[in-house]
């Protein structure tokens, strides 16, 4: 038997193109390896987002399915995801190579778009033919901002026996950044849907801080002020000014969300504060937060008492008592000029409240009270001042069909 | 105050200047009267967004008469288009809207305010005061649920589920007057819901429904009647900017 490593002279020799070739080195040149032609990507899954959002972006009600998985298959839109900030997102890249019987090469498979670069998390990559899926991870992480990002993502890949190829583009995608995980607000304003996040998004990234506090007054003072009349510019079906079913009417699905499309016919201050509140959790906004009623106690030396306003706190609602045969009700005058006892106004000329409702923000060891378009406050006690008076005031009748309100007695003046 | 079975005064006799603005005890009877002193002042008002807060006042009375009555008596939902006519307030009448509309063989008419709404049956299947007194509850409260919304919880104040029965005091006839809460105050009670009134004048069964409004924001709302049309009643609500 030849020894396969010595010259045979049935080979090609120093004559031909292989001079001093053994047989073996001839033998595995001969033997072409199956190489690798091309490399397509076929869909990209992100493993790092939040995975909450809702697919609908036509109305403000909470509707809609959380997007499938993957979020982007060839030949479709992508899914647009939440995902928070300043975090490195991870993805799942599902390619295809070809021909589906090349041989097996290391490789290497770089995604690059605006906000950064994926690699394999576990590299060297193994190249062969068929479907290949791939983990990679941003090598820096995503900007350290609320903010939307719209961009595609170009695949590459690099391999050791077979060279470079490009795999194609993963197209359209849409990233909101996120301060933390999105939040269910409470109540009417509850659900995580791609046209509150877009918006919120787009609101919390213009505040141009990370702190809750600045987020909260920049939002609330989206508003140009408050106000309890209605306006028949906004559907009447979303219940403006309250943003809410106030008498058993249908609620609309969408509480005070609607808001955003009509900061200029302004809204009741307990809708703004409902609205800043359900937006500042969509992007996960650090803080504890909860809607507060400020009122003081008639009956209790005009102790200075908060309440849950989701639990149905009503302040001073209620709060009567009848003198010599008539009805007295406590309540909050707001008035330019001082009230006296014994005086008479029209129902035009006095401001009457059951209670201050407020956004109250705790984050980082600081107390805010949001007063929704009518101020911002560090206690309770200070919230109480955007008054005039603690009164006690009786309705008085009028043969005409009208009334006029009495000043009974004044409690407390601030 | 608005005490049921209080005999009422007819005759649309009008109140001088000074006794316009003279206190009474006897709130519903107050506004009974001023209806009647609305007199012939009636203009017809095909489209009420022909008011200076035209748009406003509409949405108004669509929204409390979708609150206070049956599709079917809702004059906004009525099968034939009402009949629709105003009368602009004076120094002792207030701005009202008056709606003449059929439900079924039944003819009504609803007078609405900026504060209350009376509704006013001008002609039915049973008349009532052809009924022995003792089948008369029952028929009003046949009428009445027949036109009336059973009221409902309303929110965000959690408050008790109301009753919904009338309370007679006294044989019923011309000038009885009943209620479901005479003692609430209908500017100060918790809800629409709280208290609705009825009674009989000038021969017509009336129920009379309240605009009792609620604020989120634990702010008392009365509104002058006397500016519901130019949209002044709203002055005291409207935007204001922040602090």
């Amino acid at each position: 038997m030849s020894n396969p490593d010595s010259p045979d002279s049935n080979l090609p020799t120093s004559t031909g193109f292989l001079p001093g070739l053994s047989r073996a080195g001839i033998m595995k040149f001969l033997s072409f390896r199956k190489r690798i032609t091309s490399i397509t990507v076929l869909r990209v899954t992100f493993k790092t987002d939040h995975n909450l959002m809702t697919t609908n972006n036509s109305d403000w009600t909470n509707s809609g399915s959380t997007f499938a998985k993957p979020d982007w298959t060839s030949g479709n839109p992508s899914n647009p995801i939440s995902h928070e900030q300043n975090k490195k997102a991870a993805v799942q890249v599902d390619l295809q190579v070809s021909p589906p019987n090349a041989e097996v090469t290391d490789g290497d498979l770089t995604g690059t778009f605006s906000a950064g670069q994926f690699k394999p998390i576990f590299p060297p990559v193994k190249f062969q033919g068929g479907p290949v899926s791939v983990s990679v991870q941003m090598t820096a992480p995503l900007p350290n901002q609320v903010e939307k990002l719209t961009d595609d993502i170009r695949w590459s890949v690099s391999t050791t026996e077979d060279g470079p190829f490009e795999a194609g583009s993963s197209l359209s995608h849409t990233i909101y950044l996120t301060m933390g995980t999105p939040v269910n607000a409470p109540t009417r304003e509850a659900g995580i849907t791609l046209k509150r996040m877009d918006r919120s998004v787009a609101l919390v990234g213009a505040a141009g801080s990370a702190d809750p506090q600045a987020i909260a007054k920049y939002i609330t003072g989206q508003f140009p002020g408050y106000t309890l009349k209605p306006d028949p510019a906004v559907p009447a079906q979303f219940h403006h000014p309250w943003y809410m079913a106030m008498q058993g009417e249908s609620e609309s699905g969408c509480g005070a969300w609607p808001a955003a499309d009509y900061f200029s016919q302004e809204a009741e201050c307990q809708a703004i504060i409902r609205f800043t509140r359900a937006v500042m959790l969509q992007v996960g906004c650090p803080g504890d937060m909860s809607i507060v009623v400020v009122w003081a106690d008639p009956n209790n030396n005009a102790t200075v008492m908060e309440g849950d306003w989701d639990a149905g706190s009503g302040g001073l609602d209620g709060v009567t008592k009848v003198v010599k045969g008539k009805t007295w009700s406590a309540t909050l005058a707001d008035n330019t000029s001082p009230v006296k006892v014994g005086q008479l106004f029209d129902p035009d000329d006095l401001g009457l409240n059951n209670y201050e409702a407020c956004l109250k923000l705790t984050y980082g060891g600081t107390t805010m009270y949001y007063g929704g378009g009518a101020g911002d406050y560090p206690t309770k006690e200070q919230v109480i001042t955007c008054f005039q008076a603690l009164c006690w005031i009786s309705i008085v009748n009028l043969k005409n069909g009208n009334q006029k309100v009495r000043i009974e007695q004044i409690v407390k003046r601030y | 105050m608005g005490a049921s079975g209080q005999s009422a005064k007819h005759g649309g006799d009008s109140v001088n200047g000074n006794e316009a603005v003279e206190e009474t005890d006897d709130l519903i009877g107050a506004w009974l009267d001023m209806i009647d002193r609305a007199g012939g002042g009636w203009v017809t008002m095909p489209d009420l967004k022909l008011l200076p807060d035209g748009q406003r006042v509409q949405l108004d009375s669509e929204r409390w008469c979708a609150l206070f009555f049956k599709p079917g008596a809702d004059p906004h939902g009525a099968t034939v288009m009402p009949a629709v006519e105003i009368h602009r307030a004076t120094p002792d009448t207030a701005d009202i809207i008056r709606y003449d509309y059929a439900r079924g063989n039944m003819r009504l008419r609803l007078y609405e305010t900026a504060v209350f709404a009376l509704l006013r049956v001008e002609k039915a299947e049973i008349e009532l005061l052809n009924l022995s007194q003792d089948k008369r509850p029952e028929g009003i409260a046949s009428i009445a649920a027949t036109l009336l919304n059973k009221p409902a919880p309303p929110g965000p104040v959690p408050v008790a589920a109301p009753t919904w029965a009338f309370v007679f005091e006294g044989p019923i006839g011309e000038g009885s007057r009943f209620s479901t809460g005479a003692s609430q105050d209908p500017h100060l009670m918790p809800s629409w819901t709280s208290r609705v009134d009825g009674g009989i004048r000038g021969g017509h069964l009336y129920f009379m429904c309240f605009k009792k409004r609620r604020s989120g924001d634990g702010r008392v709302i009365l509104l002058n009647s006397h500016h519901w049309f130019d949209g002044q009643a709203w002055a005291r609500y409207e935007g204001r900017p922040s602090r």
